[in-house]
């Protein structure tokens, strides 16, 4: 569940409608992805699991299982 | 040139890298530390290997009371921010930003605004502080989300003496790992660790050292230098800053991966950037990070959480100028700093924009020509390259040496 929104996440804050995320992919492996559309993907991400990171763990966010991690940290109940 | 160890033996003359003494440190060093693999006596013996190294780049008793106290008082803040941290004011970790960062300034300059600079009267000599004060600040800020603290491993983070005076900036996390020995070690062969200090000590004391002569910082005012040499003098600064500071930092990553520590890496092939923006994510990798984790996204989260969609950008755009203008402060506080500071800027706000709007409306054959073609990179890596290492002239002659130098260069006297 939380994979699937965040891909569809990831496919509109990139622009891309084919990217299939994986735990481990990171910004090496996304075009475009540089520190500003990162903090465009945190803010997006908060909106949307209705949620707020902390700077000390959006500085910790560095591969797609990380951002799972986070999420399921602050909403567990989404498992 | 001034690299970290250059300043630092400046400062007393005992403890060169390429001496007998730091040899005989590094080998002692080398050999406890893999001989006590775990548990107090390793972090206890690290810490006496720390502060004998301290010792050769700190001036006086009461430096060495300020870096103490340094300790003690992240340690402190660190409780504090991991104890009460939903009860501190949201606008504590700013403000804690904010005066660590001026603090470093009035540290590294006694000058700087006299009146109420209070290292005007008591000045502090410590080299490697602004590294000191970065490892201050991330431990103060982040003591949170850290799994376990604790003072002596936090001592030993802030006195790491592989990365005391020039970095990289590691993070608490990963230091807490190695040092407690807790880490995979992927390669436990020596020969990659002794090949790159070998690689080093090569880039750093035969390349740099001896290509110092043909560098444009033996030009003196009055000098006449034909206008190619001035050229070949100036653009060499960039490769002999890489060679001297990748050269160290190759050491103390080969001396700390003997020890069974790995370091992160500081350089990746800086001359392939093809704008500043790459640049700076190639060069002095640890600072940029540190910059960009605590400066830029902070600062920007803000602006996304809470300011209208359309007034976004401009202070985005402030957001990237103000960025790159306190990395070239971070070097010096100085006027010569701060024109690289805005040339820099000015360059990654100009690269954004570019990427943002002019690329992309160019039409397919236009962006392979222009953008994605071999020739148009290795265009604008060239470009990129002369550009950072003239920028350079403002860290050592300061604007009006500089400004002369850069006419010369183009036939005017």
């Amino acid at each position: 569940m939380i994979h699937d929104e965040l891909q569809d996440i990831m496919r509109r804050v990139f622009n891309n409608p084919d990217l299939a995320i994986s735990d481990d992919m990171n910004a090496d492996d996304v075009e475009n992805w540089d520190s500003l559309t990162h903090i465009n993907l945190v803010i997006e991400v908060e909106k949307h699991f209705e949620t707020k990171f902390k700077n000390a763990e959006i500085a910790r966010l560095q591969c797609i299982g990380d951002f799972k991690a986070l999420i399921r940290k602050k909403r567990p109940e989404l498992g | 040139m001034q690299s970290g160890l250059d300043t630092a033996l400046s400062a007393h003359q005992q403890l060169y890298l390429n001496s007998w003494h730091f040899l005989a440190f590094a080998l002692a060093a080398v050999l406890v530390m893999r001989l006590l693999r775990r548990g107090p006596a390793r972090r206890l013996a690290l810490l006496a290997f720390n502060l004998y190294f301290v010792y050769f780049f700190v001036s006086g008793w009461w430096s060495a009371l300020f870096l103490v106290g340094c300790v003690l008082a992240t340690w402190g803040v660190g409780e504090l921010q991991a104890r009460l941290e939903d009860r501190l004011p949201a606008v504590f970790p700013v403000l804690l930003a904010i005066a660590m960062w001026m603090g470093l300034f009035f540290i590294k300059d006694p000058q700087l605004l006299p009146v109420v600079n209070p290292f005007h009267y008591a000045p502090v000599r410590i080299v490697g502080i602004s590294y000191i004060v970065f490892r201050c600040l991330q431990y103060m800020l982040d003591a949170s989300v850290f799994e376990s603290r604790g003072l002596l491993t936090l001592a030993n983070f802030i006195l790491f003496f592989p990365t005391l005076i020039s970095g990289p900036i590691e993070r608490y996390e990963n230091f807490q790992a190695w040092h407690d020995d807790r880490a995979h070690v992927e390669d436990p062969s020596l020969l990659p660790a002794l090949h790159r200090i070998a690689n080093g000590m090569i880039k750093k004391f035969v390349l740099a050292d001896n290509l110092m002569a043909w560098s444009v910082y033996e030009w003196r005012p009055g000098d006449p230098w034909a206008v190619p040499l001035l050229w070949l003098g100036v653009l060499l600064q960039l490769a002999l800053l890489y060679l001297d500071f990748s050269g160290y930092c190759d050491i103390m990553i080969g001396i700390a991966r003997l020890m069974r520590f790995k370091l992160c890496e500081n350089f990746d092939r800086p001359w392939l950037a093809e704008n500043i923006q790459d640049f700076w994510n190639r060069w002095h990798i640890s600072l940029s990070r540190f910059i960009r984790d605590y400066v830029f996204t902070p600062l920007n989260v803000a602006i996304l959480r809470r300011i209208p969609r359309r007034q976004q950008s401009p202070l985005v755009t402030l957001a990237y100028f103000f960025t790159m203008l306190l990395i070239a402060l971070w070097h010096g506080t100085t006027w010569g700093f701060l024109l690289f500071g805005v040339c820099h800027g000015l360059a990654l706000v100009l690269s954004q924009v570019l990427k943002t709007y002019g690329y992309a409306r160019l039409s397919a054959p236009a962006q392979q020509l222009l953008v994605r073609g071999r020739p148009a990179r290795v265009a604008r890596a060239v470009l990129t390259y002369c550009f950072v290492s003239a920028t350079m002239l403002f860290w050592h002659f300061g604007v009006r040496q500089s400004l002369v130098i850069l006419v010369r260069m183009f036939g005017g006297s």
